[in-house]
Protein backbone atom coordinates (compact mmCIF):
# COMPACT_ATOMS: atom_id res chain seq x y z
CA UNK A 1 0.00 0.00 0.00
CA UNK A 2 1.45 3.42 -0.53
CA UNK A 3 1.39 6.15 1.36
CA UNK A 4 -1.20 7.89 -0.82
CA UNK A 5 -3.19 5.01 -0.13
CA UNK A 6 -2.41 4.90 3.56
CA UNK A 7 -3.82 8.22 3.74
CA UNK A 8 -6.83 7.89 1.72
CA UNK A 9 -7.72 4.79 3.96
CA UNK A 10 -7.39 6.56 7.17
CA UNK A 11 -9.39 9.57 5.54
CA UNK A 12 -12.63 7.36 5.15
CA UNK A 13 -11.63 5.26 8.47
CA UNK A 14 -11.78 8.55 10.57
CA UNK A 15 -15.02 9.65 8.53
CA UNK A 16 -16.48 5.76 8.97
CA UNK A 17 -16.06 5.82 12.57
CA UNK A 18 -16.79 9.23 13.36
CA UNK A 19 -20.09 8.25 12.05
CA UNK A 20 -20.52 4.38 13.38
CA UNK A 21 -21.49 5.35 16.60
CA UNK A 22 -24.34 7.48 15.75
CA UNK A 23 -25.58 5.22 13.65
CA UNK A 24 -25.47 1.86 15.22
CA UNK A 25 -28.63 2.23 17.17
CA UNK A 26 -31.00 3.82 14.76
CA UNK A 27 -29.97 1.99 11.02
CA UNK A 28 -29.90 -1.77 12.60
CA UNK A 29 -32.97 -4.10 11.79
CA UNK A 30 -35.53 -1.44 9.58
CA UNK A 31 -36.52 -3.78 6.91
CA UNK A 32 -40.12 -3.65 6.21
CA UNK A 33 -41.84 -6.68 4.91
CA UNK A 34 -42.63 -7.06 1.83
CA UNK A 35 -46.10 -5.66 0.70
CA UNK A 36 -47.49 -8.88 -1.11
CA UNK A 37 -45.44 -11.60 1.26
CA UNK A 38 -46.73 -11.65 4.76
CA UNK A 39 -44.99 -13.51 7.51
CA UNK A 40 -41.68 -13.79 5.07
CA UNK A 41 -39.40 -11.69 7.84
CA UNK A 42 -40.80 -13.23 11.64
CA UNK A 43 -38.88 -16.38 12.28
CA UNK A 44 -35.98 -14.52 10.63
CA UNK A 45 -35.73 -11.40 12.43
CA UNK A 46 -35.82 -12.87 15.39
CA UNK A 47 -32.59 -14.87 14.57
CA UNK A 48 -31.10 -12.16 12.97
CA UNK A 49 -31.44 -10.59 16.69
CA UNK A 50 -29.63 -12.92 17.77
CA UNK A 51 -26.96 -13.24 15.67
CA UNK A 52 -24.51 -10.80 15.43
CA UNK A 53 -24.73 -9.26 11.97
CA UNK A 54 -21.85 -6.95 10.32
CA UNK A 55 -22.31 -3.24 11.15
CA UNK A 56 -22.35 -1.38 7.28
CA UNK A 57 -19.54 1.23 8.70
CA UNK A 58 -17.37 -1.90 9.26
CA UNK A 59 -18.32 -3.41 5.44
CA UNK A 60 -17.07 0.10 4.26
CA UNK A 61 -14.10 0.54 6.38
CA UNK A 62 -13.06 -2.47 4.50
CA UNK A 63 -13.76 -0.71 0.93
CA UNK A 64 -10.86 1.52 -0.88
CA UNK A 65 -11.72 4.93 -1.30
CA UNK A 66 -9.72 8.11 -2.78
CA UNK A 67 -11.90 10.45 -1.01
CA UNK A 68 -12.22 13.51 -2.98
CA UNK A 69 -12.38 17.02 -1.05
CA UNK A 70 -15.92 18.26 -3.12
CA UNK A 71 -19.16 15.97 -2.88
CA UNK A 72 -20.61 14.71 -6.38
CA UNK A 73 -23.72 14.33 -4.80
CA UNK A 74 -26.17 16.82 -4.16
CA UNK A 75 -30.10 16.85 -3.31
CA UNK A 76 -31.16 19.79 -5.51
CA UNK A 77 -34.58 21.42 -3.94
CA UNK A 78 -34.19 20.22 -0.16
CA UNK A 79 -37.83 21.64 -0.07
CA UNK A 80 -38.88 18.95 -1.61
CA UNK A 81 -37.60 16.55 0.79
CA UNK A 82 -39.62 18.08 3.55
CA UNK A 83 -42.65 18.09 1.17
CA UNK A 84 -43.59 14.85 -1.01
CA UNK A 85 -40.25 13.55 0.32
CA UNK A 86 -41.84 12.40 3.48
CA UNK A 87 -44.74 10.74 1.39
CA UNK A 88 -42.59 8.45 0.42
CA UNK A 89 -40.32 8.41 3.18
CA UNK A 90 -37.15 9.67 1.78
CA UNK A 91 -36.39 6.48 -0.51
CA UNK A 92 -32.81 7.43 -0.86
CA UNK A 93 -32.43 6.98 2.94
CA UNK A 94 -32.91 3.17 2.93
CA UNK A 95 -32.34 2.37 -1.41
CA UNK A 96 -28.74 3.84 -0.32
CA UNK A 97 -26.30 0.13 -0.06
CA UNK A 98 -23.13 2.55 1.58
CA UNK A 99 -25.91 4.17 3.57
CA UNK A 100 -24.94 7.39 1.88
CA UNK A 101 -28.28 9.51 3.04
CA UNK A 102 -29.76 10.44 6.36
CA UNK A 103 -32.75 12.43 7.45
CA UNK A 104 -32.36 14.70 10.36
CA UNK A 105 -35.96 15.56 10.35
CA UNK A 106 -35.36 18.71 8.73
CA UNK A 107 -32.90 17.89 5.87
CA UNK A 108 -31.00 14.95 3.66
CA UNK A 109 -27.46 14.96 4.60
CA UNK A 110 -25.33 13.74 2.00
CA UNK A 111 -21.92 11.88 3.15
CA UNK A 112 -20.91 11.61 -0.48
CA UNK A 113 -17.24 9.95 1.00
CA UNK A 114 -19.33 6.82 1.25
CA UNK A 115 -20.60 6.38 -1.79
CA UNK A 116 -20.07 3.08 -3.82
CA UNK A 117 -21.23 4.66 -6.93
CA UNK A 118 -23.93 2.51 -7.94
CA UNK A 119 -26.07 5.40 -9.14
CA UNK A 120 -29.32 3.84 -7.74
CA UNK A 121 -30.43 6.81 -5.78
CA UNK A 122 -30.14 9.16 -8.62
CA UNK A 123 -32.94 6.42 -10.38
CA UNK A 124 -35.03 5.66 -7.50
CA UNK A 125 -35.30 9.24 -6.36
CA UNK A 126 -39.26 9.83 -7.35
CA UNK A 127 -38.92 13.39 -7.49
CA UNK A 128 -36.07 13.00 -9.55
CA UNK A 129 -34.24 15.27 -6.89
CA UNK A 130 -30.14 13.92 -6.78
CA UNK A 131 -28.27 15.67 -8.91
CA UNK A 132 -25.87 12.52 -9.18
CA UNK A 133 -22.65 12.59 -11.04
CA UNK A 134 -19.08 10.87 -11.12
CA UNK A 135 -16.31 11.30 -8.70
CA UNK A 136 -14.05 13.31 -10.61
CA UNK A 137 -11.69 11.26 -12.13
CA UNK A 138 -9.14 9.05 -10.65
CA UNK A 139 -11.21 9.67 -7.44
CA UNK A 140 -14.10 7.24 -5.44
CA UNK A 141 -14.20 3.94 -4.86
CA UNK A 142 -11.26 1.42 -5.85
CA UNK A 143 -12.52 -2.30 -5.43
CA UNK A 144 -9.48 -4.65 -4.88
CA UNK A 145 -12.01 -7.78 -5.80
CA UNK A 146 -14.69 -6.23 -7.97
CA UNK B 1 -1.19 14.33 -25.33
CA UNK B 2 -1.52 13.55 -29.07
CA UNK B 3 -5.29 14.30 -29.98
CA UNK B 4 -6.45 12.77 -32.55
CA UNK B 5 -7.02 9.03 -32.34
CA UNK B 6 -9.02 6.78 -34.45
CA UNK B 7 -10.62 5.67 -32.69
CA UNK B 8 -11.61 6.72 -28.59
CA UNK B 9 -13.11 4.06 -26.08
CA UNK B 10 -15.30 5.47 -23.34
CA UNK B 11 -14.64 2.47 -20.17
CA UNK B 12 -12.11 -0.04 -19.27
CA UNK B 13 -14.99 -2.88 -18.94
CA UNK B 14 -15.24 -5.79 -20.24
CA UNK B 15 -17.04 -4.11 -23.20
CA UNK B 16 -14.52 -1.36 -23.80
CA UNK B 17 -11.49 -3.23 -23.46
CA UNK B 18 -12.51 -6.07 -25.89
CA UNK B 19 -13.33 -3.76 -28.27
CA UNK B 20 -10.08 -1.89 -27.72
CA UNK B 21 -8.09 -4.80 -28.27
CA UNK B 22 -8.95 -6.06 -31.61
CA UNK B 23 -8.84 -2.22 -32.95
CA UNK B 24 -5.46 -1.83 -31.47
CA UNK B 25 -4.34 -5.50 -33.27
CA UNK B 26 -5.69 -4.45 -36.10
CA UNK B 27 -3.31 -1.39 -36.15
CA UNK B 28 -5.76 1.52 -35.41
CA UNK B 29 -4.75 4.30 -33.19
CA UNK B 30 -7.01 3.50 -30.08
CA UNK B 31 -7.06 4.98 -26.72
CA UNK B 32 -9.62 4.06 -24.01
CA UNK B 33 -10.75 6.48 -21.01
CA UNK B 34 -10.66 4.69 -17.81
CA UNK B 35 -12.37 7.26 -14.97
CA UNK B 36 -11.29 4.51 -12.08
CA UNK B 37 -7.50 4.36 -10.81
CA UNK B 38 -6.94 1.21 -12.49
CA UNK B 39 -9.59 -0.68 -15.28
CA UNK B 40 -11.61 -3.20 -12.62
CA UNK B 41 -11.52 -0.46 -9.91
CA UNK B 42 -14.78 0.42 -10.35
CA UNK B 43 -16.24 -3.08 -11.97
CA UNK B 44 -18.16 -4.99 -10.36
CA UNK B 45 -20.32 -8.24 -11.38
CA UNK B 46 -21.53 -11.35 -9.33
CA UNK B 47 -18.21 -13.39 -10.81
CA UNK B 48 -18.83 -15.47 -13.03
CA UNK B 49 -16.68 -15.32 -16.76
CA UNK B 50 -18.32 -17.33 -19.64
CA UNK B 51 -14.87 -18.58 -21.72
CA UNK B 52 -16.13 -18.50 -25.27
CA UNK B 53 -17.04 -15.03 -25.44
CA UNK B 54 -13.50 -14.30 -24.17
CA UNK B 55 -11.81 -16.41 -26.17
CA UNK B 56 -12.87 -14.74 -29.16
CA UNK B 57 -11.18 -11.48 -27.91
CA UNK B 58 -8.00 -13.36 -26.77
CA UNK B 59 -7.88 -16.62 -27.78
CA UNK B 60 -6.41 -18.87 -24.92
CA UNK B 61 -6.80 -15.95 -22.29
CA UNK B 62 -7.38 -18.63 -20.11
CA UNK B 63 -3.52 -19.86 -19.82
CA UNK B 64 -2.78 -16.77 -18.21
CA UNK B 65 -5.84 -14.32 -17.35
CA UNK B 66 -5.98 -14.30 -13.27
CA UNK B 67 -9.25 -16.81 -12.59
CA UNK B 68 -11.03 -17.95 -9.74
CA UNK B 69 -12.20 -21.61 -9.59
CA UNK B 70 -14.00 -23.19 -13.31
CA UNK B 71 -17.92 -24.08 -12.62
CA UNK B 72 -18.07 -27.50 -12.95
CA UNK B 73 -21.11 -27.67 -10.83
CA UNK B 74 -24.44 -24.82 -11.22
CA UNK B 75 -27.59 -24.99 -8.71
CA UNK B 76 -30.36 -22.89 -8.29
CA UNK B 77 -32.29 -22.80 -4.39
CA UNK B 78 -35.66 -22.14 -3.76
CA UNK B 79 -35.86 -20.99 0.07
CA UNK B 80 -38.11 -20.24 2.25
CA UNK B 81 -37.80 -19.02 5.93
CA UNK B 82 -36.37 -22.18 6.88
CA UNK B 83 -35.77 -24.53 4.21
CA UNK B 84 -34.32 -25.32 0.54
CA UNK B 85 -35.94 -26.77 -2.55
CA UNK B 86 -32.89 -27.61 -4.34
CA UNK B 87 -31.77 -28.82 -8.39
CA UNK B 88 -28.72 -28.89 -9.86
CA UNK B 89 -25.73 -30.15 -12.73
CA UNK B 90 -22.65 -31.18 -12.25
CA UNK B 91 -20.55 -32.59 -15.36
CA UNK B 92 -17.54 -34.30 -15.33
CA UNK B 93 -17.78 -32.78 -19.18
CA UNK B 94 -16.91 -28.86 -17.81
CA UNK B 95 -13.57 -30.16 -15.61
CA UNK B 96 -12.29 -30.22 -19.46
CA UNK B 97 -10.26 -27.63 -20.88
CA UNK B 98 -11.17 -24.95 -22.32
CA UNK B 99 -13.65 -24.77 -19.21
CA UNK B 100 -17.12 -23.34 -19.94
CA UNK B 101 -17.27 -20.87 -16.95
CA UNK B 102 -14.84 -19.04 -14.42
CA UNK B 103 -15.13 -17.28 -11.54
CA UNK B 104 -13.14 -14.16 -11.53
CA UNK B 105 -12.51 -11.15 -9.46
CA UNK B 106 -13.47 -8.15 -11.81
CA UNK B 107 -11.01 -5.81 -10.24
CA UNK B 108 -7.96 -8.43 -10.72
CA UNK B 109 -9.38 -9.31 -14.34
CA UNK B 110 -9.97 -6.56 -16.01
CA UNK B 111 -6.99 -4.99 -14.90
CA UNK B 112 -4.98 -7.91 -16.21
CA UNK B 113 -7.15 -7.48 -19.12
CA UNK B 114 -6.14 -4.00 -19.06
CA UNK B 115 -2.04 -4.57 -19.76
CA UNK B 116 -2.84 -7.21 -23.00
CA UNK B 117 -4.70 -4.01 -24.13
CA UNK B 118 -2.05 -1.84 -23.88
CA UNK B 119 0.62 -4.65 -25.16
CA UNK B 120 -1.52 -4.69 -28.45
CA UNK B 121 -0.78 -1.10 -29.11
CA UNK B 122 -3.42 1.14 -27.54
CA UNK B 123 -3.27 3.84 -24.95
CA UNK B 124 -4.92 3.42 -22.07
CA UNK B 125 -5.77 6.73 -19.79
CA UNK B 126 -6.73 5.79 -16.26
CA UNK B 127 -8.39 8.62 -13.46
CA UNK B 128 -9.85 10.44 -16.85
CA UNK B 129 -13.60 10.88 -16.90
CA UNK B 130 -15.35 11.64 -20.43
CA UNK B 131 -17.92 14.26 -19.00
CA UNK B 132 -19.55 14.66 -23.16
CA UNK B 133 -19.38 14.34 -26.81
CA UNK B 134 -18.40 16.53 -29.17
CA UNK B 135 -20.71 17.03 -31.95
CA UNK B 136 -20.47 18.28 -35.44
CA UNK B 137 -23.81 18.79 -36.66
CA UNK B 138 -25.19 15.18 -36.40
CA UNK B 139 -22.04 13.22 -36.19
CA UNK B 140 -19.94 12.47 -32.98
CA UNK B 141 -16.54 13.44 -33.47
CA UNK B 142 -14.70 13.50 -30.06
CA UNK B 143 -15.28 13.63 -26.20
CA UNK B 144 -14.49 16.17 -23.40
CA UNK B 145 -12.37 14.76 -20.72
CA UNK B 146 -12.18 16.07 -17.05
CA UNK B 147 -8.69 17.11 -17.74
CA UNK B 148 -6.77 20.65 -18.38
CA UNK B 149 -6.19 19.41 -22.16
CA UNK B 150 -10.31 19.26 -22.79
CA UNK B 151 -10.85 17.99 -26.29
CA UNK B 152 -9.94 14.48 -27.77
CA UNK B 153 -10.89 13.68 -31.57
CA UNK B 154 -11.55 10.66 -33.25
CA UNK B 155 -13.04 8.83 -36.08
CA UNK B 156 -15.87 7.03 -33.75
CA UNK B 157 -16.46 6.87 -30.45
CA UNK B 158 -16.77 3.70 -29.03
CA UNK B 159 -19.53 4.67 -25.30
CA UNK B 160 -18.91 1.48 -23.39
CA UNK B 161 -19.28 3.36 -19.62
CA UNK B 162 -21.17 1.03 -18.44
CA UNK B 163 -24.97 0.99 -16.71
CA UNK B 164 -24.82 4.24 -15.45
CA UNK B 165 -23.20 6.07 -18.97
CA UNK B 166 -24.20 9.30 -18.27
CA UNK B 167 -27.00 10.71 -20.27
CA UNK B 168 -24.78 12.57 -22.43
CA UNK B 169 -22.82 10.12 -23.98
CA UNK B 170 -25.93 8.20 -25.13
CA UNK B 171 -27.55 10.31 -28.05
CA UNK B 172 -31.26 10.05 -28.27
CA UNK B 173 -32.28 7.42 -26.03
CA UNK B 174 -35.66 7.49 -25.61
CA UNK B 175 -36.16 8.10 -22.10
CA UNK B 176 -34.38 11.57 -21.05
CA UNK B 177 -33.47 12.67 -17.19
CA UNK B 178 -31.85 10.18 -14.67
CA UNK B 179 -31.30 7.59 -16.92
CA UNK B 180 -33.07 4.46 -16.66
CA UNK B 181 -36.12 4.00 -14.49
CA UNK B 182 -36.59 1.93 -11.84
CA UNK B 183 -38.20 -0.86 -13.38
CA UNK B 184 -35.59 -1.53 -15.83
CA UNK B 185 -32.84 -1.98 -13.40
CA UNK B 186 -31.37 -4.51 -10.48
CA UNK B 187 -29.66 -3.48 -7.73
CA UNK B 188 -27.51 -6.10 -6.21
CA UNK B 189 -24.66 -5.73 -3.30
CA UNK B 190 -22.40 -8.10 -2.88
CA UNK B 191 -19.60 -9.48 -0.02
CA UNK B 192 -16.41 -11.48 -1.31
CA UNK B 193 -16.22 -13.68 2.34
CA UNK B 194 -12.43 -15.47 2.81
CA UNK B 195 -12.46 -18.84 4.12
CA UNK B 196 -9.54 -21.29 2.63
CA UNK B 197 -9.38 -23.52 -0.31
CA UNK B 198 -10.09 -26.23 1.54
CA UNK B 199 -12.91 -25.30 3.51
CA UNK B 200 -14.42 -23.88 0.21
CA UNK B 201 -13.62 -27.18 -1.88
CA UNK B 202 -15.20 -29.27 1.29
CA UNK B 203 -18.33 -27.37 2.08
CA UNK B 204 -19.35 -27.23 -1.78
CA UNK B 205 -17.95 -30.77 -2.30
CA UNK B 206 -15.48 -29.91 -4.90
CA UNK B 207 -12.30 -31.60 -6.46
CA UNK B 208 -9.48 -28.78 -5.62
CA UNK B 209 -9.80 -26.28 -7.96
CA UNK B 210 -12.90 -26.42 -9.52
CA UNK B 211 -16.15 -24.44 -8.50
CA UNK B 212 -19.90 -24.47 -8.09
CA UNK B 213 -22.33 -21.57 -8.08
CA UNK B 214 -25.74 -21.48 -6.79
CA UNK B 215 -28.68 -19.11 -7.77
CA UNK B 216 -31.23 -18.42 -5.20
CA UNK B 217 -34.60 -17.72 -5.12
CA UNK B 218 -37.52 -17.14 -2.84
CA UNK B 219 -36.96 -16.09 0.72
CA UNK B 220 -33.64 -15.13 -0.82
CA UNK B 221 -34.39 -11.80 -1.63
CA UNK B 222 -37.10 -11.97 0.87
CA UNK B 223 -39.84 -12.20 -1.77
CA UNK B 224 -38.51 -8.92 -4.29
CA UNK B 225 -38.27 -9.62 -8.09
CA UNK B 226 -34.15 -11.08 -8.21
CA UNK B 227 -31.92 -14.01 -6.72
CA UNK B 228 -29.31 -14.40 -4.63
CA UNK B 229 -26.16 -16.21 -5.57
CA UNK B 230 -23.04 -17.84 -3.78
CA UNK B 231 -20.11 -18.60 -6.12
CA UNK B 232 -16.93 -20.16 -5.06
CA UNK B 233 -13.60 -18.49 -5.88
CA UNK B 234 -9.96 -20.31 -4.91
CA UNK B 235 -9.97 -19.15 -0.95
CA UNK B 236 -13.32 -17.44 -0.94
CA UNK B 237 -16.97 -17.25 -1.82
CA UNK B 238 -18.73 -14.45 -3.48
CA UNK B 239 -21.88 -14.21 -1.94
CA UNK B 240 -24.85 -11.81 -3.10
CA UNK B 241 -28.36 -10.44 -3.76
CA UNK B 242 -29.77 -8.56 -6.45
CA UNK B 243 -33.33 -7.50 -6.81
CA UNK B 244 -35.27 -4.56 -9.04
CA UNK B 245 -34.82 -1.50 -8.19
CA UNK B 246 -38.82 -0.28 -8.16
CA UNK B 247 -39.06 -3.74 -5.71
CA UNK B 248 -36.75 -2.40 -3.05
CA UNK B 249 -38.69 1.36 -3.93
CA UNK B 250 -41.73 -0.56 -3.28
CA UNK B 251 -41.12 -2.87 -0.43
CA UNK B 252 -38.74 0.23 1.47
CA UNK B 253 -35.79 -2.54 1.67
CA UNK B 254 -32.22 -1.63 2.33
CA UNK B 255 -29.94 -3.34 0.55
CA UNK B 256 -27.38 -3.66 3.07
CA UNK B 257 -30.18 -5.53 5.38
CA UNK B 258 -30.87 -7.61 2.78
CA UNK B 259 -27.94 -9.59 2.38
CA UNK B 260 -27.17 -9.71 5.95
CA UNK B 261 -30.83 -11.55 5.85
CA UNK B 262 -29.52 -13.78 3.35
CA UNK B 263 -26.27 -14.66 5.03
CA UNK B 264 -28.27 -15.39 7.94
CA UNK B 265 -30.96 -18.03 6.40
CA UNK B 266 -30.19 -21.14 8.18
CA UNK B 267 -29.64 -23.05 5.19
CA UNK B 268 -26.93 -20.70 4.44
CA UNK B 269 -25.09 -19.13 7.33
CA UNK B 270 -23.43 -23.08 7.83
CA UNK B 271 -22.26 -22.56 4.35
CA UNK B 272 -20.46 -19.07 5.18
CA UNK B 273 -19.63 -20.06 8.91
CA UNK B 274 -16.33 -18.25 9.98
CA UNK B 275 -15.61 -16.66 6.68
CA UNK B 276 -14.19 -12.76 6.91
CA UNK B 277 -15.93 -10.36 4.70
CA UNK B 278 -12.99 -8.89 2.62
CA UNK B 279 -14.82 -6.21 0.37
CA UNK B 280 -18.40 -4.96 0.12
CA UNK B 281 -19.73 -4.05 -3.43
CA UNK B 282 -23.14 -2.71 -4.91
CA UNK B 283 -23.80 -2.35 -8.47
CA UNK B 284 -26.91 -1.89 -10.86
CA UNK B 285 -27.71 -4.02 -13.57
CA UNK B 286 -29.42 -2.93 -16.81
CA UNK B 287 -32.38 -5.57 -16.95
CA UNK B 288 -34.86 -3.42 -19.03
CA UNK B 289 -33.90 -6.11 -21.82
CA UNK B 290 -35.04 -5.68 -25.77
CA UNK B 291 -37.35 -3.32 -24.99
CA UNK B 292 -35.27 -0.77 -23.18
CA UNK B 293 -32.18 -0.77 -25.64
CA UNK B 294 -31.18 2.87 -26.69
CA UNK B 295 -29.78 3.17 -29.97
CA UNK B 296 -26.78 1.52 -30.64
CA UNK B 297 -24.99 3.19 -33.55
CA UNK B 298 -25.08 6.66 -35.29
CA UNK B 299 -22.71 8.85 -36.92
CA UNK B 300 -19.43 8.45 -35.15
CA UNK B 301 -20.44 6.47 -32.83
CA UNK B 302 -21.23 3.18 -30.80
CA UNK B 303 -22.91 1.99 -28.01
CA UNK B 304 -21.52 -1.31 -26.72
CA UNK B 305 -21.89 -3.42 -22.97
CA UNK B 306 -24.46 -2.48 -20.29
CA UNK B 307 -24.43 1.00 -21.75
CA UNK B 308 -26.67 -0.74 -24.51
CA UNK B 309 -28.38 -2.82 -22.00
CA UNK B 310 -27.13 -5.90 -23.36
CA UNK B 311 -28.24 -8.04 -20.25
CA UNK B 312 -30.06 -11.42 -20.05
CA UNK B 313 -31.10 -11.24 -16.45
CA UNK B 314 -32.42 -14.71 -16.83
CA UNK B 315 -29.53 -16.45 -17.73
CA UNK B 316 -27.01 -14.53 -15.82
CA UNK B 317 -25.17 -13.29 -18.72
CA UNK B 318 -24.45 -9.82 -19.35
CA UNK B 319 -19.92 -9.84 -19.41
CA UNK B 320 -19.92 -12.04 -21.93
CA UNK B 321 -22.70 -9.82 -24.20
CA UNK B 322 -20.41 -7.11 -23.24
CA UNK B 323 -17.00 -8.56 -24.73
CA UNK B 324 -19.24 -9.97 -27.58
CA UNK B 325 -20.81 -6.38 -28.41
CA UNK B 326 -16.81 -5.32 -27.99
CA UNK B 327 -15.90 -7.43 -30.65
CA UNK B 328 -18.51 -6.94 -33.32
CA UNK B 329 -18.04 -3.08 -32.98
CA UNK B 330 -14.83 -3.12 -33.37
CA UNK B 331 -14.77 -5.58 -36.54
CA UNK B 332 -17.21 -3.30 -38.32
CA UNK B 333 -15.17 -0.35 -37.17
CA UNK B 334 -12.23 -1.88 -38.67
CA UNK B 335 -14.55 -2.58 -42.05
CA UNK B 336 -15.41 0.62 -41.92
CA UNK B 337 -12.11 2.39 -41.79
CA UNK B 338 -11.10 0.10 -45.01
CA UNK B 339 -14.07 2.02 -47.08
CA UNK B 340 -13.50 5.56 -45.04
CA UNK B 341 -16.50 5.96 -43.71
CA UNK B 342 -18.08 5.73 -40.31
CA UNK B 343 -21.58 6.71 -41.04
CA UNK B 344 -24.58 6.14 -39.47
CA UNK B 345 -25.15 3.91 -42.62
CA UNK B 346 -22.41 2.42 -41.96
CA UNK B 347 -22.14 1.46 -38.14
CA UNK B 348 -25.37 0.13 -38.55
CA UNK B 349 -23.28 -2.94 -39.68
CA UNK B 350 -22.45 -2.94 -35.68
CA UNK B 351 -26.50 -3.68 -35.05
CA UNK B 352 -26.94 -5.96 -38.11
CA UNK B 353 -24.08 -8.56 -36.97
CA UNK B 354 -25.09 -8.06 -33.45
CA UNK B 355 -28.56 -8.98 -34.77
CA UNK B 356 -27.13 -12.36 -35.95
CA UNK B 357 -25.60 -13.39 -32.64
CA UNK B 358 -27.19 -14.77 -29.35
CA UNK B 359 -26.93 -11.17 -28.36
CA UNK B 360 -29.61 -10.02 -29.56
CA UNK B 361 -31.55 -13.01 -30.26
CA UNK B 362 -31.71 -13.72 -26.45
CA UNK B 363 -32.68 -10.64 -25.51
CA UNK B 364 -35.48 -10.14 -28.41
CA UNK B 365 -36.57 -13.80 -27.03
CA UNK B 366 -36.96 -12.45 -24.04
CA UNK B 367 -38.47 -9.10 -24.52
CA UNK B 368 -41.50 -9.58 -22.60
CA UNK B 369 -39.77 -11.31 -19.92
CA UNK B 370 -39.10 -8.58 -17.50
CA UNK B 371 -42.51 -7.61 -17.74
CA UNK B 372 -44.07 -10.88 -16.85
CA UNK B 373 -41.58 -11.01 -13.66
CA UNK B 374 -42.71 -7.45 -12.51
CA UNK B 375 -46.55 -8.26 -12.97
CA UNK B 376 -46.41 -11.65 -11.55
CA UNK B 377 -44.11 -11.14 -8.21
CA UNK B 378 -45.63 -14.28 -6.48
CA UNK B 379 -42.99 -15.95 -8.66
CA UNK B 380 -40.35 -14.90 -5.72
CA UNK B 381 -42.44 -15.34 -2.80
CA UNK B 382 -45.47 -17.71 -3.15
CA UNK B 383 -44.29 -20.27 -5.31
CA UNK B 384 -41.17 -20.34 -3.32
CA UNK B 385 -42.98 -21.02 -0.16
CA UNK B 386 -44.99 -23.57 -2.35
CA UNK B 387 -42.49 -25.72 -2.86
CA UNK B 388 -40.82 -25.87 -0.15
CA UNK B 389 -44.23 -26.71 1.81
CA UNK B 390 -44.60 -29.72 -0.95
CA UNK B 391 -40.99 -30.98 -0.48
CA UNK B 392 -41.55 -30.73 3.62
CA UNK B 393 -45.10 -32.60 2.82
CA UNK B 394 -43.88 -35.30 0.82
CA UNK B 395 -40.81 -35.89 2.32
CA UNK B 396 -41.88 -36.26 6.15
CA UNK B 397 -42.50 -39.58 7.14
CA UNK B 398 -45.84 -39.80 9.30
CA UNK B 399 -47.65 -42.58 7.83
CA UNK B 400 -50.26 -40.96 6.20
CA UNK B 401 -50.70 -42.38 2.60
CA UNK B 402 -48.95 -40.92 -0.46
CA UNK B 403 -52.42 -40.10 -2.17
CA UNK B 404 -53.89 -38.25 1.17
CA UNK B 405 -50.59 -36.36 0.86
CA UNK B 406 -50.88 -35.42 -2.45
CA UNK B 407 -54.65 -34.24 -1.64
CA UNK B 408 -52.36 -31.83 1.31
CA UNK B 409 -49.96 -30.60 -1.16
CA UNK B 410 -53.03 -29.69 -3.44
CA UNK B 411 -55.10 -27.74 -1.18
CA UNK B 412 -52.03 -25.85 0.36
CA UNK B 413 -51.08 -24.71 -3.28
CA UNK B 414 -54.67 -24.15 -3.61
CA UNK B 415 -54.96 -21.78 -0.45
CA UNK B 416 -52.14 -19.49 -1.56
CA UNK B 417 -52.87 -19.31 -5.05
CA UNK B 418 -56.01 -19.78 -6.96
CA UNK B 419 -56.41 -22.16 -10.13
CA UNK B 420 -57.32 -19.57 -12.16
CA UNK B 421 -54.35 -17.41 -10.78
CA UNK B 422 -51.67 -20.38 -10.98
CA UNK B 423 -53.57 -21.30 -14.77
CA UNK B 424 -52.82 -17.97 -15.98
CA UNK B 425 -49.10 -17.53 -14.58
CA UNK B 426 -48.31 -20.89 -16.11
CA UNK B 427 -49.81 -19.47 -19.46
CA UNK B 428 -48.05 -16.20 -19.42
CA UNK B 429 -44.58 -17.65 -17.99
CA UNK B 430 -44.70 -19.76 -21.37
CA UNK B 431 -45.54 -17.39 -23.54
CA UNK B 432 -42.75 -14.77 -22.26
CA UNK B 433 -40.30 -17.18 -21.37
CA UNK B 434 -40.55 -20.23 -23.56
Amino acid sequence: MSDDEKADKGKQGESARAHREARKSEKVGQLASHPEGDGLKSNQREKEDQRESMNLDDKLYLVRYKVDDRTHLRVVDQEICRNSGKEHGHVCTHICPAGVYEWTGEEITVEYERCVECGACRIACPDNNIDWEYPRGGFGIAYKHG
Amino acid sequence: MDERFDVIVVGAGPAGLSAAYLLAKAGLKTVVFERGQYPGSKNVMGGILYTKMMDEVIPEFWREAPLERPIIEQNLWVLNRDSAVKVGHRGDRFTEEPHNAYTVFRAEFDRWFGTKVEEAGALLITETLVEDLIWDGQRVTGVKVGRDEGEVFADVVVVAAGVNTLDSLLPNRPQGGRGHRPEQVALAVKEVIQLTEEKVSDRFNLPSGYGASIELVGEATAGLTGTAFIYTNRDSLSVGVGGMLSDFVKANFNPHELIERFKSHPVIQPLLEGGEVKEYLAHLIPEGGYNSMPPLYGDGYVVVGDAGMLVNALHREGSNMAMTSGRLAAETIIEARKKGDFSKRSLKEYRQRLDQTYVIKDLRKYRNASRFFEETPALFHVYPEMAAEAAAILLTVDGVPKREKQGQIWRMMREKRSLWHMLRDLHNARRSLL
